[in-house]
């Protein structure tokens, strides 16, 4: 099998039906399962109990840069936190290759920052609702 | 709608955004400089992807902003530099990251002396077809 590379360019975000690939400038998918250890006369023995995943998006600001029906991805996000916080948002994050990971995030409020030299970058960091699903095509 | 172009959409602007300081601005290296000057060039690594997807180029481009002016007396043309380099730096737009500004140097430019220092700045370039 020749070498497969997937990098970054490679790949598409959307959250709420919104395309983030203007602004992000990284995507994690990343799951931190919750393993029971059991220390037994035979040894150690695990138990795989629970799953809990997480997006992160590190991203380019965007306040107040809404123009026509393209809105803001940071006031967005900010809108959907304030007004909905509890609704989750679906998300689906493309690789060229044809897999697709997909579900839902709950909102979060975007973090504000700006320093003298640099861009203005925030990181969002959403609860993934259950396991997201992977669909290859 | 007519395609996007680094020359156009991104020296260009910047060189009129500049146009108000005391000097003569180039968007590209001319073949003679009259001081004071202000050029702006490319600078290394001169364009970087940074975004994820490809759907269309969207790249960090760096430039450097050459502040330039007759080196005849060493405090006098260190003064001007330094004046031209602040009004350079308070006409920069929006959008633009400003690094550091390097050390002056004195280069030669045909039978001219010029005291040159080097300004960083940094936009984000969408290409528009």
């Amino acid at each position: 099998m020749a070498t497969t590379v997937i990098t970054g360019r490679d790949l598409a975000l959307t959250i709420d039906s919104k395309t983030y690939d203007a602004q992000a400038t990284s995507v994690t998918l990343v799951n931190a399962p919750t393993l029971v250890t059991y220390q037994t006369i035979d040894g150690k023995a695990y138990k795989h109990t629970d799953d809990n995943w997480t997006l992160t998006v590190t991203m380019l600001a965007d306040w107040g840069a809404s123009v026509g029906a393209a809105t803001s991805l940071c006031e967005a996000m900010w809108t959907a936190a304030n007004s909905a916080p509890n609704t989750a948002l679906a998300f689906s994050l493309t690789a060229a290759t044809g897999a697709v990971f997909s579900g839902t995030v709950y909102p979060v409020f975007p973090d504000v920052n700006g320093t003298g030299a640099d861009a203005q970058s925030i990181t969002l960091s959403f609860q993934v609702v259950n396991t997201p699903t992977l669909t290859i095509s | 709608m007519t395609a996007s172009s680094i020359q156009d959409n991104v020296r260009s602007v910047l060189a009129t955004a500049l146009a108000s300081v005391a000097g003569n601005v180039y968007n590209h290296v001319p073949e003679a400089i009259i001081p004071p000057a202000v050029v702006i060039i490319p600078d290394s690594p001169y364009l970087e992807m940074q975004l994820i997807n490809k759907s269309s180029i969207k790249c960090t481009i760096n430039l450097t902003i050459s502040a330039c002016v007759a080196y005849n007396s060493n405090p006098g043309s260190l003064d001007n530099l330094e004046k031209l380099i602040l009004s350079i730096l308070a006409v920069i737009p929006a959008g633009y990251e400003i690094g550091v500004v390097e050390r002056p140097t004195v280069t030669q430019v045909g039978a001219t002396n010029l005291l040159v220092a080097d300004i960083r700045v940094s936009t984000i370039y969408t290409q528009t077809n």
